[in-house]
């Protein structure tokens, strides 16, 4: 198979585990790179044997780039993606797919039109991780999936983060962060969800950093800190998820799903391997060894996966429309605490289709 | 102080411990007991030495008799209860207070009317465990509580209950049936809730009674049942919602009669700005208490130091024999029971409706316990702690 043609915007942090891997995987090659730093986009170029450093309108445009790998902050990924998609390019975003709903629309409204793809992380849900939990439940393991529990419980990033001010402005916060990794594994594993309902709390209104180079700025707090939603699945399943910036937690699971016939231990789903835990009918927790492929950090198998369906036609797995249920859902559960109401939520969709056990095995 | 007359209203599986501890305690005594059960009600009082074994009726009417301690099945805790008040008693109720709040509401006014006390169980929040997580939040131990989370799962009683049909009807259902015990160690450890969210489902339209539950295939005459029968469910048995206290911290809570794996070690978790506490399972008076501060590497159990950390069920009622002599304010009052019975009862309202519900009953946290409160009423033999 003819490898797909990658431009990657923006080449801050994350980029190098998807540089890593997608000039790895058979079937992906990175042509372009662009980034307001030039010097940056010019020595990860040169590290990388890649040819060719532009500007992002002219990466966009390039006739040699078949997908555009959007890996900007999370306020650039709706104007980086819309460009791409009106230039007739796939795009992959980082998480979020954008941060309003409106500009997801947009986006993928755009795509449809033009006959492209939209694709967006986070892609650990391909991983050995998920994916053997996903075979065990549609091997019976569990039974029907009943409820669900998801747990995202830190206090806060300002004692580590050199600039940790963005995660307490509005499109930050511990959802927006990190919901997408929890609420993807959920749909991934349960399937969509119907109806949420939430309270989301400001719970210290300022936060002091304690890190370099910052030490001693106080931030104010303008968006919620401390978030729980209850969820109803379209399969009758009913979930709750808390994700926190204001507590220092306890030896919770990251997720737990509950079914008639037993209970299964998801690994954290902002990584691609972990342990799988499951218990039959309340008896003791046993450790299952892992059934498939990428267990290692493998950001980008979802480009990879975009990769097949644009050669061989089908559906990708990290979509565009998976990232916007995910977006949905997650803004709704702001919402519902505000309007003191549960949300019914419009953007239904299916889970993802499952990885084979040796899904592009010959690809790493 | 002279001791409270108590009589009591039922005597089935939860009375023994009852009656053991009213026995025991210097400031309580049974003076009569009443069931329908006549010949039940006779073994109780013969074996706990009872002076009265009388009807329902009798014993609310009985002029020795100051407290009606109703330990009858839900539905009938508030017809009972009104009853007794309006006779002039003083009233405490197994939990939950009613099966629903507008009853609970006419027995509260009826009771202020009648210048009586309104207690109810859980009185669990008053052992040794929950007081001493209590303590330990307002000594400071975990910083100021910012959230929480309560944990009761499970697969559902018609494996084993002789009699599980009632578990699934209204008034029944794991909320009901357990949420008291873990609401109510909520609102003594962090005040009252202001507002709540929830979403409930009935994951299984029947429940299939096990062939293997004996005691209740005997106990249905059904000996020789071949294939078993089935309860229809009429309630939600997965329930799941958010409260939020008005001290500010937002509590997930989860209670099922649908899933396997209970969570025994997470019963009830407070998060605070400086530390996280594990609080033991609030249908126990004991437990331990595990605290890890954010400084600390692993979880530290914190002593025991308040009285009752055995089952000492009834001394809810031991606290309104003081209150109905001294006038201090009880613990496990009608009001707590009111505005835990409210918010049990909004979850599957809010879902429902689609809407959070504000509930109308706040109220304050109970008076904390002192680390020797009512040591003096406990017998030498069965020491405080």
């Amino acid at each position: 198979m003819e490898p797909l043609r990658i431009g990657i915007v923006g080449v801050g942090n994350i980029s190098g585990i998807y540089l890593q891997n997608l000039k790895a995987y058979k079937s992906t090659e990175i042509v372009a790179i662009a980034d307001l730093d030039s010097a940056r986009a010019k020595s990860v170029a040169d590290a990388n044997g890649i040819g060719k450093v532009v500007s992002t309108d002219e990466l966009v445009k390039l006739p040699e780039v078949e997908l555009v790998l959007n890996l900007t902050i999370p306020k650039a990924h709706a104007a980086v993606a819309q460009a791409s998609v009106e230039a007739g390019k796939h795009v992959y975003n980082e998480k979020p797919l954008t941060v309003d709903r409106e500009d997801g629309r947009k986006l993928l409204a755009t795509a449809k039109a033009n006959n492209v793809r939209v694709g967006c992380a986070p892609d650990t849900f391909l991983g050995a991780g998920i994916q053997t939990c996903r075979k065990l439940i549609d091997d019976g393991a569990i039974g029907e999936i009943v409820a669900a529990n998801a747990f995202m419980l830190c206090r806060g990033h300002e004692t580590w983060h050199p600039s940790p001010e963005f995660y307490y402005e509005v499109g930050g916060g511990p959802m927006l962060d990190m919901g997408p990794y929890y609420v993807t594994a959920l749909v991934a594993l349960i399937g969509g969800i119907n109806r949420v309902s939430g309270s989301a709390r400001v719970t210290f209104p300022t936060r002091t950093i304690t890190s370099a180079p910052k030490n001693g700025k106080v931030i104010e707090v303008e968006t919620p800190t401390h978030i729980v939603g209850v969820l109803d699945f379209a399969n009758g399943a009913v979930g709750q998820i808390t994700t926190s910036f204001d507590v220092y937690g306890n030896s919770m699971q990251p997720i737990v799903i509950y079914g008639s016939e037993g209970t299964l231990l998801v690994p954290d789903p902002n990584g691609f391997g972990g342990e799988v835990k499951l218990s039959r009918k309340g008896g003791e927790f046993e450790t299952i060894p892992l059934t498939h492929g990428f267990a290692e950090n493998s950001r980008g198998l979802g480009v990879l996966d975009i990769a097949y369906a644009a050669r061989n036609g089908g559906e990708h797995r990290a979509s565009g429309d998976l990232a916007f249920h995910v977006l949905d859902v997650m803004h709704a559960i702001n919402e519902s605490s505000a309007s003191e109401k549960h949300i019914h939520i419009a953007s239904a969709v299916e889970r993802p289709a499952a990885m084979a056990v040796d899904q592009f095995a010959d690809e790493a | 102080m002279e001791p409270l007359r108590v009589g009591i209203v039922g005597i089935g599986n939860i009375s023994g411990i009852y009656l053991k501890n009213l026995s025991a305690f210097r400031s309580t005594e049974v003076v009569a007991v009443a069931d329908l059960d006549l010949s039940r009600a006779e073994k109780a009082a013969s074996e706990y030495g009872v002076p009265n074994v009388l009807t329902v009726d009798g014993l609310l009417a009985h002029p020795d008799v100051e407290l009606v301690l109703n330990l009858t099945i839900p539905k009938a805790h508030g017809p009972v209860a009104l009853q007794a008040v309006k006779a002039g008693k003083h009233v405490y109720n197994e939990k939950p207070l009613c099966v629903d709040p507008e009853e609970g509401a006419e027995l509260l006014a009826a009771a202020k009317a009648n210048n009586v006390l309104v207690g109810c169980a859980p009185d669990t929040f008053m052992g040794a465990g929950l007081q001493t997580c209590r303590a330990a939040i307002d000594s400071g131990e975990i910083g100021q509580p910012v959230a929480g989370q309560a944990f009761m799962l499970g697969r559902g009683p018609e494996p084993w209950h002789p009699s599980p049909d009632f578990f699934y009807l209204p008034g029944g259902g794991p909320m009901l049936d357990m949420g008291p015990y873990y609401i109510t160690a909520l609102v003594h450890l962090l005040g009252g809730i202001k507002r709540l969210t929830g979403i409930t489902r009935i994951s299984y339209p029947e429940r299939p009674i096990p062939l293997s539950n004996e005691g209740y295939y005997k106990g249905a005459g059904l000996e020789f049942a071949e294939k078993g029968r089935a309860i229809k469910v009429e309630t939600p048995t997965h329930l799941t919602g958010i409260m939020e206290f008005a001290s500010g911290p937002v509590v997930e809570i989860a209670t099922s009669f649908d899933v396997y794996h209970a969570w025994k070690n997470h019963p009830i978790t407070i998060f605070g700005s400086e530390g996280t506490m594990m609080v033991p399972d609030p249908n126990g008076f004991g437990g331990d208490v595990m605290v890890r501060r954010h400084d600390e590497e692993e979880w530290r159990t914190l002593p025991l130091k308040h009285g009752f950390a055995e089952n000492s069920r009834g001394v809810g009622v031991l606290d309104m024999a003081y209150a109905a002599r001294t006038g201090s304010a009880h613990r496990a009052s009608g009001k707590l029971a009111y505005h835990v019975l409210d918010a049990m009862t909004s979850f599957q309202k809010s879902s429902e409706s689609g809407r959070h519900i504000e509930l109308a009953s706040i109220v304050d946290r109970p008076a904390a316990m002192a680390v020797d409160q009512y040591a003096g009423d406990v017998p030498a033999a069965t020491p405080a702690g």
